[in-house]
């Protein structure tokens, strides 16, 4: 995909751009806001990347004159200031997606993939999935049931968001921070084991019989869903 | 120096009261006098022109009369003067004057318009005086009649009365003034005090204090609250201070663990700083400080109260079943028995509260974190929420170690933990936030404590 990365910071800015050249991705570059307008309403791209203090111009204005100029592009707005209400502005301001500095390329890569999957999406697709599946697990997403290796398997609604969560994003890495918005719909970070806890407590339930792992810890970074 | 001192006086607002009150008296004694005059000088000299006017219809009656000679209307006025000293006739006949003037006096209008004439009045000494009459000029068939009366007393009255009430005006200006100074002087005094004392709390001298007299008047009120106010800055210094501690503890051990990680690593090839566990290790040291300082960062936020007021509308039984979710596991581990009772649902006032749903959710899953988190391995462990009188109340209830009575108050402090050696993972800031998260929701948290375990209640009112 081809991103526009608009960052002062010159230290994060190559941080962003090296993780995303290294995925095979096309980084465009600004380091003010008026430039960052004029690449963001001159070129297409499939995402945004937006620090929130810009120089010359607000990061929040940028956005602000970028979806008026109707460009719809996903936005990922990065900030220092992490707090609920700056969130909720960043969102109301067009933005697609916040995230709170210091923060780790994994988590800003999958959000991005997640975004532009999201943004690319067409209608004409099958409409809503009614099943999902990996290796021999079965998710029924119409009648709520869980199969693995054709039995089924007994699991609380939360654990079945958050096994639909991880089996709808397969092969990605999924921060914590993320499952649990995803899953819960509330913003903070538990910064506990909590989530740990719950998966390892799917992760027992789909393993019960001894079958090969499917939930796969990637250290530092979250969880991902693939077969090995 | 004192013209300097003379326009700060001026520009106060009692100042500026103060002559408009002197303006407010000066008319009202003006009224007054206005209406004394009308009464006294006034009324005396509307009866002198009514006598005048009397007597002239008098002789412009008997001058008609058919039966009347000349004669006789000589005789009816030389009578007439002989029975009152007070009353001039003068009558012009036959080019003779008749009378007790020597001639006619000029320029009196006809009746019934009266005026003012001076005459000379020749003492038995041989002084002379000028006397003031009010009179008319009567044309009867017998020769012009002048008819006067004299004024002279109310004439030195109405000046008498006019020096008095300008007098009195003055002195009533220059009392309001004088009066004005010295109010103007006692408050500006206060104030000066007030004055002195924020530019010595700006110096930094946070000990200074507002005297504070007996009187209970409104500027003791202020000076009161000042002080409080400085008491509650000089306390909210100390704690900082206190916490500054603290947060040395919090922030500096594991950057300082990092630290020595990373230099250890510079100088020494040994396999374990290749590792990724090596490096794992690293960047959870560094998640925590980041946590910890965010949650610093935040804490004063809320207490601050820069945050929005929560203005959505939320469900508080769906929000306490989700908390419960996410914690169950949690207990679990600990094989505690953890339940969740809801009795909104048995309650037929069930409206949302207005709150801000992330905070409250925060602020709940940390009460019971720490619940879960302090009780001991099969403990029990309830979280309920309730309708109350003023809105919902949300508890959480342990069998736990509790914590003791005394240190209710000092759990809400940042970075303060029961345990001193701050052995027990955690920041030590939860039930600060907690508490600020509370009051930003106009709520309040009580802690009571049971035997054995901790209850904790977080009410919020229905409406901010």
């Amino acid at each position: 995909m081809k991103l526009l990365v608009i960052e002062d910071d010159a230290t994060t800015l190559a941080y962003i751009k090296k993780g995303f050249v290294e995925q095979g991705h096309i980084v465009d570059t600004a380091e003010n806001g008026p430039d960052g307008l004029f690449f963001a309403t001159s070129n297409s791209y499939d995402l945004v990347v937006l620090d929130r203090m810009l120089p010359k111009m607000d990061g929040l204005a940028l956005l602000a004159a970028m979806r008026a100029a109707t460009i719809k592009t996903p936005v990922i707005i990065l900030s220092a200031l992490g707090h609920v209400d700056e969130r909720i502005k960043g969102l109301k301001a067009g933005g697609d997606d916040y995230l709170a500095k210091p923060f780790s390329f994994q988590e800003l890569y999958i959000r991005a993939s997640i975004l532009v999957e999201r943004y690319s999406a067409s209608p004409q697709d099958n409409g809503p999935a009614t099943e999902l599946s990996i290796d021999d697990l079965v998710m029924d997403l119409v009648g709520h049931k869980v199969l693995r290796a054709g039995k089924e398997l007994t699991i609380q609604p939360k654990e079945f968001q958050l096994l639909r969560y991880l089996l709808e994003h397969q092969d990605q890495v999924i921060s914590r921070t993320l499952l649990f918005e995803s899953v819960w719909d509330y913003h903070f970070d538990p910064k506990t084991n909590v989530i740990d806890v719950h998966v390892a407590k799917l992760r027992k339930k789909l393993e019960e019989n001894g079958q090969a792992p499917l939930i796969h810890t990637v250290r530092g970074a979250g969880y991902v869903v693939r077969t090995l | 120096m004192w013209s300097e001192r003379f326009k700060v006086f001026t520009r106060t607002s009692i100042w500026r009261f103060t002559l408009i009150f002197t303006l407010i008296v000066l008319l009202i004694c003006t009224s007054i006098l206005a209406l004394v005059y009308q009464f006294t000088v006034g009324e005396q000299k509307r009866q002198i022109a009514q006598q005048v006017t009397i007597t002239a219809q008098g002789f412009a009656d008997l001058s008609e009369s058919s039966s009347m000679t000349a004669k006789d209307f000589k005789t009816a006025i030389q009578q007439r003067i002989k029975r009152s000293n007070a009353v001039v006739l003068v009558l012009s006949h036959d080019a003779q004057v008749i009378g007790n003037l020597n001639s006619l006096p000029q320029e009196l209008p006809e009746f019934p318009t009266l005026r003012h004439f001076p005459i000379a009045v020749v003492d038995h000494l041989g002084d002379t005086t000028v006397e003031i009459l009010l009179g008319t000029n009567l044309q009867t068939r017998f020769g012009d009649l002048s008819i006067g009366l004299f004024d002279n007393n109310y004439q030195v009255l109405e000046k008498n009365f006019i020096t008095a009430s300008i007098v009195a005006l003055i002195l009533a200006l220059v009392l309001t003034l004088i009066s004005g100074f010295l109010l103007n002087r006692r408050v500006l005094s206060r104030v000066k005090q007030i004055a002195e004392l924020t530019a010595h709390v700006k110096a930094g001298r946070l000990k200074s204090r507002l005297p504070i007299s007996t009187k209970q008047d409104e500027f003791d009120m202020i000076a009161e609250q000042i002080n409080q106010m400085l008491d509650e800055i000089d306390d909210l210094i100390g704690s900082v201070s206190q916490v500054t501690d603290n947060i040395a503890h919090d922030l500096r051990t594991p950057l300082s663990r990092i630290r020595i990680s990373v230099e250890d690593s510079i100088d020494n090839d040994s396999a374990i700083y290749q590792s990724d566990q090596w490096k794992e290790n690293l960047l959870d040291e560094i998640d925590n400080v980041i946590h910890t300082f965010n949650a610093m960062l935040e804490l004063s936020r809320l207490e601050k109260g820069v945050q929005n007021k929560p203005s959505s509308s939320v469900n508080i039984s769906t929000l306490c079943q989700d908390v419960f979710e996410l914690a169950e596991p949690l207990a679990e581990d600990k094989n505690q028995r953890f339940t969740f009772v809801d009795n909104t649902h048995q309650n037929e006032l069930g409206k949302p509260i207005f709150a801000d749903a992330n905070l409250l959710f925060r602020a709940v899953y940390n009460i019971v974190e720490n619940a879960i988190k302090y009780t001991q391995i099969q403990g029990v462990i309830s979280l309920a929420v309730n309708y109350s009188e003023i809105g919902v109340d949300i508890s959480v209830i342990d069998n736990g170690p509790g914590i003791p009575e005394a240190q209710h108050e000092a759990v809400f402090k940042r970075l303060y933990r029961l345990d001193a050696s701050r052995q027990e993972g955690g920041f030590g800031l939860g039930l600060s936030i907690v508490k600020a998260i509370a009051e930003l929701h106009s709520g309040k948290l009580l802690l009571t404590s049971l035997s054995p375990g901790l209850s904790i209640r977080l009410s919020l009112p229905q409406n901010l």
